[in-house]
């Protein structure tokens, strides 16, 4: 029998697999984990691409923010699309939720993403005192430019939503569900010393914009983009609250002063010769061969010396990740809406949402029959002799579009189908966020002082003015044209919104679709921005998950 | 004339069981004696089958107490020294023993054979046990019968013959799953049960030819299944590969060849139709005609009319199969072998596009050492299939059926050029004049079909190598090493193309994907069987390890050196300068570990009274160090009336038990590492610099940091879902074992889910892993058989079986108590068709607007607008411009406005009743059966058109819509909109049906054919899907697509189904076949 109590001794060992506890163990070997993360510059460096690419994210997952919703809201757009889709740009266009009662979420992606990026800011704003730097210089750099990027999302999304919860740390999901609606003031208070730190400490401290800089830099939160951005935060937050500095006391002349250094100290940056170069649609005209792009153009080029600061687009994006900026599908006229896309330097196939406002387009030619940048902002139907094409399916047809963002064609369909990309998901056109145009707008406006105003009056041929409140704020609407300020800036003029109220109230006819012979009157009621102060719906989901922390805002309940 | 007949069989059956161990026992006492019997006389005979008068060839005719014995020739005869007064015992496998006595020097035994007796076996977890002593809820179904039904997939035959089990094809496609649900969805991730084949673990059983399992069991209680723990919560499917068997080789050959056709065609609108609603529909929107009164023809002639599902569909699809099986085997070793080829080609597309192969290979053996002291064994398949498919699923698949359904009949197929036309302006010529679109962007479906080539390959090899020990009596030891390799590989050639401005692939691709992983287990296993008095115990206690890993590798590159799918490999593909065109991922799979230690404990007191116990703890690398183990108890206890004194000689009721069990498993369905806060470098880049398009980037940054949404933030605190499942059950027989009753009842809780919550974006994500959530599956299960023997030629058997199921969310972890399912499901940019689980409902529920008719008159519109808030139409969905026609969309909360808030619960893809019946008999050497398989009370969610684009197809159906009062009450008016066709019950359908699934009349010419060596030379004529019960107007009501979602799991997941996007329907099938036995 010593047999079978050696095999059942050999069978216990085999049941009781001793020693096994670490067969259970492993480690990811695809994924960092965040444990072992943050300890080298290099890995700030890359969690600062990720900031960016969080920023970017806002603008690839959804079509409405920074650049679709303002011109639909403002004075410029209508809400357009197809005669068979939803009517939610109706809604962002009349301030109505009846116009669409089932679009509770409109801004929800944009919520999520804003948050998402201001998160990944946040958590590499935390890790700052784990890293190894090189220099104080460097880390400062690192530092300004996510907080830069935190600022302008904060900024964004408090001007869309209003009273929006504020997280300066990375919370647990425990913690973000205790986060209530915070005083517009305290997020302004976060924004203006972010973005005064990052006027201090951003890159091209202390150096000058070059073209060679640019070349590999562009896209980096420059201290010029944000002294620029502080006064544009400034003028918002004075004019629409009412008051004479920020929250925290910055004034007038501190950002004045500010600005000046982006003009005065020969920052490098300046107007671009000619206006119409800067929109690849405005400068491009077609090629007798059909090559890859298909069109010749005289565009200057996403980094030029115009560009304070720009968002920055591709169409390297794969599947699940893509980098185009998605507003451009919903710009681009609608598919089969021209006769024959074939005589256009347009991209056929787009979703032809915000659509040109008529009046805004007559009032313009009035205001200045002989500005070149009527011909450059807009893609005009009639003195272009496009024809509509039978069977088109356009909504809100008004004859008009935004040509400074609208997608390429060059023949036959769109140059990104072209280059075997897909249209929507990779418009690689960047979104100039703030251009030098604009300092020398808020200069003269500062100031009081035309000169700066008609430094862009004269690269357009247009003669000087002298300094009126009236007259700067149509050059702005002039200049600004279609990207994305004019709403904002309506918002501020005047903090009764009257001005706003009278600006986008509308009463005339558009066309929805073939066989609408007679046209659709279109009424858009100025009260309704002044009903909701021209924020906009908060995402309805995110209001049920704050369990009664978050409300909707006004005018939209 | 048979019931005494039977009355005999059961009674020697159960002599035969009493004496089977005393014979046992003394034939071991006299291995080894030289026995010195008289042997003076000789006693011949024959034995042949009772059932056909048969000779029965390698019968065990023994002495009864001697070692004297021998087996039957080819002639059913044997020669044995036996003497006048001696017993002889008559023994054969699959026949009842008989023991006759010698009175003179011939005789004659006929034996009966042993089907359906009480002593059948089923299959357990780790073991066997005798089916009269189970005390849970478990189900059998032999092999023979999988392999009559002449399927590809076995759980497809099983369909209808399992009450409580759900088998659904995911699709009628050769080569696709089947999905099977155990007593109703337990968990949002899935509710696939765990397949165990031979004790290997395995994630499907497609691989296996019908004809290779013995038999299949299904645990359906928690307390059948808990001994396999933390993944038994979905219950668990054993199968049992065929094994040798002792006594004379055997060939055996099984084929048959069928030719497969679309059961039921859906029709579509052909021109002149389709030119009458676009018209009407224009005319609805206010838009002037598409022609004039007078016009139709020549506004018709300008176009096609193309019956695009006619132009996809494949006729006379052929299916076949092939299989050469041996078997046999010695006292020292026992063998079984099969190689086997399977094909299947598909109903729509060709055999290009649309096909499935498998090729079998099966080696099963056991080897007998030191007089069972030791037994060595195996298992081994190998199958490699190749499969090919057409695109099917959700709107973005490409599907060529849904295409099919929506493309308009005016685009035609060709050209004046005779190649595929392309629908963008100006860039085909047909009927001798440029084209013009009628419909932009809508693409030729045929050809969308056809220009792709893509095929795949899997390769699966599976078996174990195992050792028994039985060092004392009845204590055996048992160790196993199991192991299953797939290797993986597809590759696609995407042509140059242009079918419509937004249809088209400028430049040719191929793409290459390999992968391979493997799972290997270690399990060990002791059991003891010993008995004290009366009191009978069998105690099993066991440990196993398992480890899965694997690798994949992609590419995808363009620009091949010749352009076609031979010669589209990797290394064909020459692009270099187009980044976005190149495509390349590979990797480890993510590993999983698990760890497990198990017992049970059987007792029973003379087999009238059970008691079986198990438990099993689990180790999971799925969880964080500290929540990794989870424990599974289970009890159960069983009662065997019918051996009471009271019935024991009762004449109705043969056997009677009755059975109680409770128990857990569990459900480890997440991917690895979800504990971990993953930092994601993957994709997450943002390029600085200047560049006026994507060729002119700079500085390529890599960037790091936790996304959003994947991998989501860890959470360290995972365990696992747990189900809890309370089973009471009956199983008896009456009428002499004619009549066969089981009867079940369940209670069964699934909760803690492993639920992706949402949690508010601020911290980083918008949803985090937590568990939570519930869900209650509640139902009775009713199985009845009857078999009858008229006379010696004719017998019959009618079976049946029907269960219900009753399923109720009872808590989901979400603020509002609901997880939302996806949207642009039913058609591009639709709102969500179901809600995965809510409070209160079932699980994936149809959620949409509840309607109340169509509006008939102006009157109608009027009182219906008047009766929303402010009398106002913008408070209707329509809005201001609601009209006759329109649907009344019901303002189900009473708010005076239809908003979202009204959409309710409209239908569920779960059935409550699941039904079989199948009846057979044999007359002579004919033999005929009948099967079918049905549910009731579910709803199918049908979608064949994208609303959204007011050019596609309709069904037939639409010539029904409302045209003016009275014309219907159903379907609207025609308009270009979607706005009657918001998510609603329109879209809705009562998926009840009964599908007579297989009829089969066989002709068995072994019987009239006297070759000594064959005993079986059936050929058969079968119908397959021969006509199926419905009211459901589609190609197929058994619709078990649902909506693919990434689920927890990482892999892909349905929270619904029931949702017919354009369904591959199953074939109807006539086939015809051979079996032989030699």
């Amino acid at each position: 029998m010593k047999i079978f109590k050696n095999i059942l001794i050999a069978t216990a060992g085999m049941l009781i697999l001793s020693g096994c506890s670490d067969f259970l163990n492993s480690d990811p070997t695809l994924t960092l984990v965040e444990t072992n993360y943050y300890r080298t510059e290099k890995d700030a460096q890359t969690a600062l691409v990720g900031c960016y690419d969080g920023l970017q994210n806002i603008f690839v997952k959804d079509d409405l923010p920074g650049l679709v919703a303002p011109t639909i809201m403002s004075d410029e757009c209508f809400g357009g699309g197809g005669t068979g889709d939803g009517k939610g740009d109706d809604l962002i266009d009349q301030f109505d939720k009846t116009l669409s009662p089932s679009d509770l979420n409109m801004y929800k992606v944009v919520y999520q993403q804003s948050y998402l990026a201001i998160y990944r800011c946040n958590m590499l704003l935390s890790k700052m005192d784990q890293v190894t730097w090189s220099s104080q210089t460097t880390r400062n750099q690192v530092e300004a430019e996510a907080k830069f990027i935190r600022a302008y999302t904060y900024f964004e999304l408090v001007k869309l939503l209003g009273k929006i919860p504020l997280v300066v740390k990375p919370v647990t999901p425990t913690e973000a569900a205790m986060l209530a609606q915070a005083n517009t003031d305290d997020i302004y208070k976060l924004i203006e010393s972010d973005l005064l730190f990052a006027a201090e400490n951003a890159q091209l401290k202390g150096a000058k914009w070059t073209d060679s800089w640019a070349k590999s830099n562009d896209g980096h939160v420059t201290v010029f983009a944000a002294k620029s951005m502080l006064a544009r935060v400034f003028l918002f937050y004075t004019g629409y609250y009412n008051k004479t500095t920020l929250p925290d006391g910055t004034t007038s002349t501190t950002v004045t002063s500010a600005l000046q250094e982006v003009y005065e100290t020969n920052s490098g940056h300046g107007l671009v010769d000619t206006y119409k170069n800067m929109w690849p649609a405005a400068c491009s005209s077609r090629n007798a061969t059909d090559t890859i792009t298909g069109l010749s153009s005289t565009y200057v080029g996403e980094a030029n010396k115009e560009t304070v600061w720009s968002v920055k687009f591709n169409s390297t994006g794969v599947w699940g990740n893509m980098d185009g900026f998605s507003g451009m599908r919903l710009l681009g006229m609608r598919s089969g809406t021209v006769k024959s896309f074939g005589t256009t330097v347009y991209g056929d196939g787009a979703w032809g949402c915000a659509t040109v406002n008529p009046k805004f387009v007559s009032t313009w030619k009035t205001e200045e029959p002989t500005d070149p940048r009527i011909v450059s902002s807009i893609i005009d139907f009639k003195s272009e002799g496009l024809t509509l094409a039978d069977k088109h399916d356009q909504r809100e047809f008004t004859g008009y579009y935004n040509k400074k963002y609208t997608c390429l064609g060059n023949g036959t369909s769109n140059i990104y189908t072209k280059q075997k990309l897909d249209f929507q998901w990779n418009e690689y056109q960047d979104f100039v966020v703030i251009r030098y145009a604009d300092v020398l707008l808020m200069l003269s406006e500062l100031t009081g002082d035309a000169k700066y105003m008609n430094e862009v009056r004269k690269r357009v041929g247009l003669v000087d003015v002298t300094y009126s409140p009236e007259a700067l704020r149509a050059e702005r609407k002039h200049e600004l044209a279609f990207e994305g300020i004019r709403y904002w800036d309506l918002l501020r003029y005047d903090y009764t919104l009257k001005y706003a109220a009278d600006a986008v109230s509308f009463s005339g006819t558009v066309t929805n679709g073939y066989g609408d012979k007679t046209g659709t009157a279109k009424v858009i009621d100025g009260q309704k921005l002044v009903d909701c102060r021209g924020i906009s719906q908060f995402p309805n989901d995110i209001i049920s998950l704050s369990n009664g922390l978050l409300f909707q805002n006004d005018g939209w309940k | 004339m048979n019931e005494k007949h039977v009355i005999q069989n059961v009674q020697r059956l159960f002599q035969n069981l009493l004496n089977e161990y005393v014979i046992l026992a003394l034939l071991l006492c006299s291995v080894g004696l030289v026995t010195a019997q008289n042997s003076e006389s000789k006693v011949s005979g024959t034995v042949t089958s009772e059932k056909d008068g048969e000779p029965l060839i390698g019968v065990s005719v023994m002495v009864k107490g001697s070692s004297v014995g021998t087996i039957t020739d080819f002639n059913g005869a044997f020669t044995v020294s036996a003497k006048s007064g001696q017993t002889l015992v008559v023994s054969y496998i699959g026949y009842l023993k008989q023991e006759v006595k010698v009175t003179g020097s011939t005789v004659k035994v006929s034996l009966n054979e042993d089907n359906k007796s009480l002593d059948e076996v089923v299959v357990i977890g780790y073991g066997v046990q005798k089916k009269k002593l189970n005390t849970g809820a478990t189900v059998q179904v032999k092999g023979d019968e999988l392999l009559k039904q002449n399927t590809t997939n076995a759980l497809q035959a099983m369909q209808g013959s399992t009450a409580g089990v759900n088998i659904t094809s995911t699709s009628g496609q050769p080569g696709k799953g089947i999905n099977v649900t155990i007593r109703g969805v337990g968990s949002i991730n899935g509710s696939n049960p765990l397949y165990i084949v031979d004790g290997v673990q395995t994630g499907n059983i497609d691989y296996l030819s019908n004809s290779d399992i013995a038999s299949i069991d299904i645990l359906k209680d928690a307390a059948s299944a808990a001994i396999y723990g933390a993944q038994a919560s979905n219950g668990v499917v054993l199968i049992t590969t065929r094994t040798g068997t002792k006594g004379a080789s055997k060939i055996s050959f099984d084929s048959y060849y069928g030719i497969q056709n679309i059961a039921k065609k859906v029709q579509t609108l052909d021109a002149s139709q389709y030119a009458l609603i676009m018209n009407e529909q224009a005319i609805n929107e206010g838009n002037s005609p598409l022609y004039p009164t007078t016009g139709k023809a020549a506004f018709l002639s300008n176009y096609d009319d193309t019956n695009w599902l006619n132009s996809i569909t494949n006729k006379n699809a052929p299916t076949y199969n092939y299989t050469l099986g041996m078997n046999g085997g010695s006292d020292a070793s026992v063998f079984s072998l099969s190689l086997g080829v399977t094909g299947q080609d598909g109903i729509f597309g060709n055999h290009k596009n649309s096909s499935y192969e498998r090729y079998n290979f099966k080696i099963n053996s056991e080897h007998n050492f030191y007089n069972n002291f030791l037994k060595v064994g195996q298992h081994l398949t190998f199958a490699y299939t190749k499969t090919s498919g057409i695109n099917e699923g959700g709107l973005y698949s490409g599907s060529p059926i849904r295409g099919a359904l929506s493309t308009s009949p005016f685009l035609p197929m060709y050209d004046d050029n005779g190649a595929y036309l392309n629908n963008t302006a100006g860039k085909s010529t047909y009927k001798g004049s440029t084209w013009t679109p009628w419909s932009p962007g809508e693409a030729n479906p045929y050809a969308l079909m056809n220009e792709k080539e893509s095929h795949s390959a899997y390769q699966k090899t599976i078996g174990d190598i195992y050792a028994e020990i039985q060092p004392i009596k009845n204590l055996k030891i048992k160790t196993t090493f199991g192991l299953e390799y797939n290797s993986n590989s597809e590759r696609t050639f995407m042509p140059v193309y242009q079918l419509s401005s937004l249809t088209y692939n400028n430049v040719d691709y191929a793409t290459q994907r390999l992968s391979n992983n493997l799972t290997w287990n270690w399990d060990n296993t002791a059991s003891y069987d010993f008995k004290i008095n009366e009191h009978a115990f069998t105690v099993l206690l066991g440990s196993s390890m398992r480890k899965y890993q694997g690798e994949f590798l992609y590419s995808k590159n363009a620009n091949l050196t010749i352009a076609d799918y031979n010669h589209a490999w990797i290394s064909n593909t020459t692009n270099t300068a187009t980044s976005a065109l190149w495509e390349y991922t590979g990797g480890p799979d993510d590993e999983s570990m698990m760890m497990s230690y198990f017992g049970r404990l059987n007792y029973n007191y003379k087999e009238k009274y059970m008691l079986n116990t198990t438990f099993r703890a689990d180790g999971s690398s799925h969880f964080a160090p500290g929540n990794r183990w989870g424990y599974f108890p289970s009890v159960s206890a069983g009662w065997v009336v019918s051996n009471e004194d009271f019935l024991l000689n009762n004449n109705t009721v043969d056997f009677l038990k009755v059975r109680l069990s409770w128990g857990q498993g569990g459900n480890q369905n997440i991917g690895a590492w979800k504990y971990l806060s993953k930092i994601n470098t993957a994709n997450t880049y943002y390029y600085y610099g200047n560049g006026t398009n994507s060729n002119n980037l700079s500085t390529i940054g890599s960037s790091i940091n936790v996304t959003g949404s994947y991998p989501s933030l860890g959470n360290e605190t995972l365990l696992w879902e747990t189900s809890e499942q309370t089973n009471f059950g009956i199983d008896a027989k009456f009428l002499k074992s004619r009549l066969g009753i089981t009867l079940d009842l369940y209670n069964k809780n699934s909760k803690d889910w492993l639920v992706d919550a949402p949690v508010r974006p601020e911290s980083g994500a918008s949803t985090v892993l937590i568990n939570g959530g519930d869900v209650t599956n509640k139902g009775i299960e009713l199985a009845l058989t009857w078999n009858d023997k008229l006379n010696k030629d004719f017998s019959y058997n009618v079976s049946g079986n029907i269960s219900y199921n009753n399923s109720v969310v009872g808590n989901v972890p979400t603020a509002d108590g609901i997880i939302a399912g996806n949207s642009n499901e039913a058609y591009a940019n639709a709102a969500a068709l179901y809600r995965k689980a809510q409070s209160g409902y079932p699980i994936g529920y149809f959620w949409g607007y509840k309607t109340d008719g169509i509006l008939q008159n102006s009157t109608e519109v009027k009182n219906y607008v008047a009766s929303m808030k402010n009398g106002s139409a913008n408070n209707t969905l329509q809005g201001r411009n609601i009209t006759s026609g329109d649907v009344r969309y019901v303002d189900v909360n009473g708010d005076g406005a239809i908003t979202e808030a009204d959409k309710t619960m409209i239908g569920k893809p779960t059935p409550d009743f699941n039904f079989g019946l199948s009846l057979g008999f044999t007359w002579k050497a004919f033999d005929f059966s009948l099967t079918s398989n049905g549910v009731a009370g579910n709803e199918i969610f049908q979608s064949y058109r994208d609303y959204g684009n007011k050019s596609a197809n309709y069904t037939t159906a639409i010539l029904g819509r409302w045209h003016g009062e009275g014309t219907s009450n159903e379907l609207p008016r025609v308009t270009e909109t979607n706005i009657n066709y918001q998510i609603s019950d329109i879209f809705i359908h009562k998926g009840d049906f009964l599908r007579i699934s297989n009829i089969q009349i066989g002709y068995d010419f072994a019987k009239n054919i006297k070759w000594k060596y064959l005993s079986q030379f059936r050929w058969y004529v079968a119908v397959q899907n021969a006509y199926t019960f419905t009211s459901y107007d589609g190609m197929d009501p058994e619709v078990g697509y649902g909506t693919a979602d990434t689920g927890n799991t990482g892999s892909s997941v349905s929270s619904t189904s029931g949702v017919d996007l354009g369904y591959y329907p199953r074939p109807r099938t006539f086939i015809t076949g051979v079996s032989l036995k030699f």
